[in-house]
């Protein structure tokens, strides 16, 4: 089954499109945890880019209510070759969604999987746990991925 | 690099590196990831490694796509050298984790931090032809796709 078109990469090339880096996420849909909309569009697909005078990537992309976005980001960003989280932001750069419930075509609903905790060790601080702690969660057993660029 | 913690009672989980993006919870993103590491507390949940439960660990997976291996390190000691599951045109993208019990799992995993690095970050060049056997791969190994409207 297809996914929701959740998110959108973006890579940079420096030799005319022979060779590619970055391919790193530029756009998440933030509605991805939840159920999309049974009709109408939705996801990021569909961009637009450009760069401004400071040589900074522009890029309009999503569909549907509330996804349509405009997004800036230095281009060297894409350049870089180091990313970790501690869970000090939340589940932002985490995909966490799971379906649950019968597929109708590219339909089917959603929900959080993965979610924060409190760390047993260092009250502080925060973690994610992955568990299947409920019974609305049962149909797919938990799973949650982190973008971390392109790697050889 | 990642630290983990399996909680006591987990059911197992499964860290796996892929080169693209599949819905977390699609059994597809596991077996079509790249490099695939089963970890549980008892045999045969760990396949690879066992993980003494309620402590953390420091978990290091080490990918060489030229050489189809990926070493991985639990807490600074070598335990395994994965196979290369597939073939991937642009390297690894993401790391998957995903909890591998097949009852309710009302303790699963911890993850306190997660960190990744890399060496060489430009995709190779790929002529047509290379483009065209890695796009043939991806259809004939990727089953159960639904048409997009």
């Amino acid at each position: 089954m297809y996914g929701g078109r959740d998110v959108l990469h973006a890579a940079i090339s420096a030799d005319a499109c022979r060779t590619w880096r970055g391919l790193r996420e530029i756009y998440c849909d933030a509605q991805r945890d939840a159920s999309p909309p049974k009709s109408d569009d939705r996801g990021t697909a569909y961009p637009y880019g450009t760069f401004d005078k400071q040589g900074r990537a522009l890029v309009l992309s999503g569909q549907g209510v509330g996804r349509r976005n405009f997004i800036r980001f230095d281009a060297d960003w894409l350049n870089q070759t180091s990313q970790s989280d501690d869970f000090s932001h939340g589940l932002e750069a985490w995909h966490v969604y799971k379906a649950f419930g019968p597929a109708q075509r590219w339909w089917r609903d959603r929900t959080a999987g993965a979610a924060l905790a409190e760390h047993p060790t260092s009250p502080d601080s925060r973690c994610s746990t992955y568990a299947v702690p409920t019974k609305k969660n049962r149909t797919g057993r938990s799973g949650t991925s982190l973008s971390a660029g392109r790697a050889r | 690099m990642l630290r983990i913690m399996l909680q006591k009672g987990c059911g197992g989980a499964e860290v796996a590196l892929a080169d693209r993006l599949f819905d977390p919870c699609d059994d597809e993103g596991q077996r079509l990831a790249v490099f695939r590491l089963p970890l549980g507390a008892s045999r045969p949940q760990a396949t690879v490694a066992k993980l003494q439960t309620g402590r953390w660990h420091d978990l290091c997976l080490a990918w060489d796509l030229d050489n189809q291996r990926c070493d991985v390190r639990l807490n600074n000691k070598p335990v395994k050298s994965l196979p290369q599951s597939h073939p991937t045109g642009n390297g690894l993208h993401y790391l998957r984790l995903r909890s591998t019990s097949q009852q309710v799992d009302p303790n699963g995993f911890l993850i306190e931090r997660v960190a990744a690095h890399i060496e060489d970050p430009i995709a190779p060049p790929r002529s047509v032809a290379e483009n065209r056997r890695l796009q043939q791969y991806y259809i004939k190994h990727h089953g159960g796709l639904t048409p997009q409207p």
